[in-house]
């Protein structure tokens, strides 16, 4: 059998590899994703104050930093048994709207963009945001700049600080907004809406209007038939900050749906003699392999996800494109990887419409951000729907709110098997029967991979400061054929 | 989180995780070579973060010193490379934009018309354990950190330093 590694060499993002295992006829055998490990979190956490925990875990990731807040946040409230006044709870879901809108555009522009908009085969060294400001013009680049910076300002008058937020206090907020603040949301959240629609209209004219893109995203290499999760609100629209877990299976069937507190009994980790990596799966089903299918037990959590497991949007627009998006893609649940790029767009409008919805509340003008916490701390469990993924922070503290134990499932964490079977799906049309699989191939390969926005950091960077892949062929017996650095 | 205003001065950016070990080796060597300074020598930015980021941060300054941790194994714990722009030239295009590299940024920060560094230089640091969540340097790393202080402070700042006498 042969080895076909996808080998990042550098530690920026963690060390994501993904290894292909080729058999005697040139064909793929499997994928597997391997992550390296980050040590001692857990260990790092016990014995501190259980309310400092969320402004630590902003630091164990440099992509979603302030989905960890939340998250945190939200295991402290319940670690204190405290309820939010509804202020604070707005406070935070606007700050989570804005951060969404800030990561999405992004995700889009920079990730999404360069395979769609410069061309899946193009070469490398166009394949990335440059090139995309090449093919679409220098005004979208800065107008991408330019909206990515309204959102970051915003985030700095929410939550204190651009990438590592520390407003979220056990049962509220530390600051309130003032009419100031809430006008200049509400000038910047306007326009973030008109970009939205426009990222949208930009999507439809280059993706949709172009066949062999369409054709690729509806092709069978990038379908994976699995069950679907996403946070979902009282009447099962799409909620980032709060509500209760719905997954679905494969067939759109609900399969369960519980609030935060009850992770436990509803999602299981499998793991594998290979890896230390864990593989989440739905617990009633019991772990049935790296299987599709609607009894598959493996399920993805991804913005695709979140629309599949939902019965909607909650705001206008996003719920007209929602609408769209399932008539091109054939109907509900949607199985096509590569529309998760789509769905990211629905949710980004959606993103600045709920941004504008909220500052549009006087509720958010009120002084009632803090409700002290007086009860004795025990053990509490916060979810959030990070963008990469439902995010789920569960804590548990002596008599004295200091740790004794933490437990985290972050986004990607859900996505480990999900990604392994659509690399290997990916692999096995591209890979199939070439014995010099050239660098575009290999591009079809990780758009597979890429369309998750895996994120497997707990790092911030590292010089070289980027992420390069190489591609070894190994032999059946072991000895190397080829060694490809995509260049 | 800077000590003056964009382009008055140089400008000392340490890059690094503070809560992941030996990471946090760019941040404490920034900060101790800005108290080494007189006041208004230099500005100083601890930056935890990466990617595109590091384009806002870079954003408005002529002069810049980046003081990084290398990834581990390509030099001796402890030990000081200084590189310039065509050390780190793009190889790769970034799998994702949190990790698009130094040149990326500065590349797109100028098309886009944003004023990006013209005096631009790395010191990047070898380091032995970033994947260990830790808010202490290995044993090699603290022992170096003074030295590495002084010797960038020389290659900065001393009487032949690129940015002379301050």
């Amino acid at each position: 059998m042969k080895k076909v590694s996808i080998d990042p060499i550098t530690r920026l993002e963690g060390h994501g590899k993904i290894e292909i295992f080729m058999d005697d006829d040139g064909n793929v055998a499997n994928a597997y994703l391997q992550i390296p490990e980050l040590r001692g979190f857990e260990q790092f956490c016990v014995g501190r104050p259980v309310e400092e925990v969320p402004r630590i875990v902003t630091r164990i990731c440099g992509v979603c930093p302030t989905a960890h807040h939340m998250a945190g946040a939200k295991a402290v409230d319940a670690v204190y048994h405290v309820e939010l006044p509804l202020a604070a709870k707005k406070i935070r879901e606007l700050h989570y709207a804005v951060y969404y809108f800030y990561d999405h555009t992004l995700h889009f522009y920079y990730l999404g963009a360069p395979d769609f908009v410069v061309g899946p085969t193009a070469p490398a060294a166009k394949r990335n945001v440059l090139g995309v400001i090449e093919k679409v013009g220098l005004e979208i680049g800065k107008q991408v700049i330019e909206h990515r910076r309204f959102a970051q300002d915003m985030q700095i008058l929410i939550g204190g600080r651009s990438t590592h937020p520390v407003f979220c206090i056990a049962g509220g907020v530390s600051k309130g907004l003032t009419k100031d603040d809430v006008a200049e949301l509400a000038e910047k959240g306007a326009k973030c809406l008109e970009f939205a629609k426009f990222s949208l209209k930009l999507f439809e004219d280059v993706v949709l209007g172009n066949k062999e893109y369409v054709d690729l995203i509806l092709s069978e290499p990038y379908r994976l038939e699995i069950g679907d999760m996403g946070l979902v609100d009282e009447n099962n629209k799409v909620n980032f900050y709060d509500g209760k877990v719905r997954v679905k299976d494969a067939s759109g069937k609900e399969v369960c749906k519980y609030a935060a507190a009850d992770y436990y009994e509803h999602i299981a980790e499998h793991v594998e003699p290979y890896s230390y990596l864990k593989y989440p799966f739905i617990k009633k089903r019991g772990w049935n392999g790296f299987v599709e299918g609607a009894d598959s037990s493996i399920y993805r959590a991804i913005p695709l996800s979140r629309l599949n497991a939902a019965d909607g949007m909650a705001t206008p627009l996003a719920q007209e494109h929602y609408e769209k998006m399932y008539e091109t893609l054939g109907g509900k649940p949607a199985h096509q990887t590569l529309a998760i790029h789509w769905a990211r767009l629905v949710e980004l409008l959606y993103s600045a419409e709920l941004w504008m919805e909220i500052a549009a509340d006087e509720e958010i003008l009120s002084d009632d951000i803090h409700t002290i916490p007086t009860a004795t701390p025990t053990e509490g469990i916060g979810i959030v729907e990070a963008p990469r993924g439902t995010l789920t922070h569960h804590y548990e503290t002596d008599e004295n709110g200091i740790v004794t134990k933490v437990n985290l499932i972050v986004g990607t964490t859900n996505n480990n098997a999900p990604i392994s079977m659509s690399v290997k799906k990916a692999a096995q049309h591209v890979l199939a029967g070439k014995k010099d699989p050239e660098e575009g191939l290999l591009n079809m390969v990780e758009m597979a991979f890429r369309a998750y926005d895996p994120c497997f950091s707990c790092a911030t960077h590292s010089l070289p400061g980027q992420m390069p892949l190489e591609i070894k062929v190994f032999e059946a017996d072991g000895s190397l054929r080829h060694h490809l650095v995509r260049s | 989180m800077y000590a003056a205003e964009p382009g008055a001065c140089p400008l000392i950016l340490g890059l690094g995780n503070p809560i992941l070990g030996d990471d946090r080796i760019g941040l404490e060597v920034a900060r101790a070579l800005h108290a080494r300074l007189p006041p208004g020598a230099a500005a100083l930015c601890e930056a935890e973060l990466g990617g595109m980021e590091l384009m806002d941060r870079l954003e408005g300054w002529r002069k810049v010193a980046l003081i990084d941790a290398l990834e581990p194994g390509a030099l001796e714990p402890g030990a000081l490379v200084e590189l310039e722009l065509d050390d780190l030239a793009t190889r790769y295009a970034p799998l994702t934009p949190h990790n698009a590299g130094l040149c990326h940024c500065l590349e797109l920060g100028m098309r886009l018309g944003m004023q990006m560094p013209d005096d631009l230089v790395v010191f990047a640091i070898g380091v032995q354990d970033p994947y260990t969540f830790s808010e202490q340097l290995t044993a090699p790393l603290a022992q170096a950190l003074p030295g590495l202080v002084e010797e960038i402070f020389e290659r900065l700042f001393g009487p032949v330093g690129r940015w002379g006498c301050q």
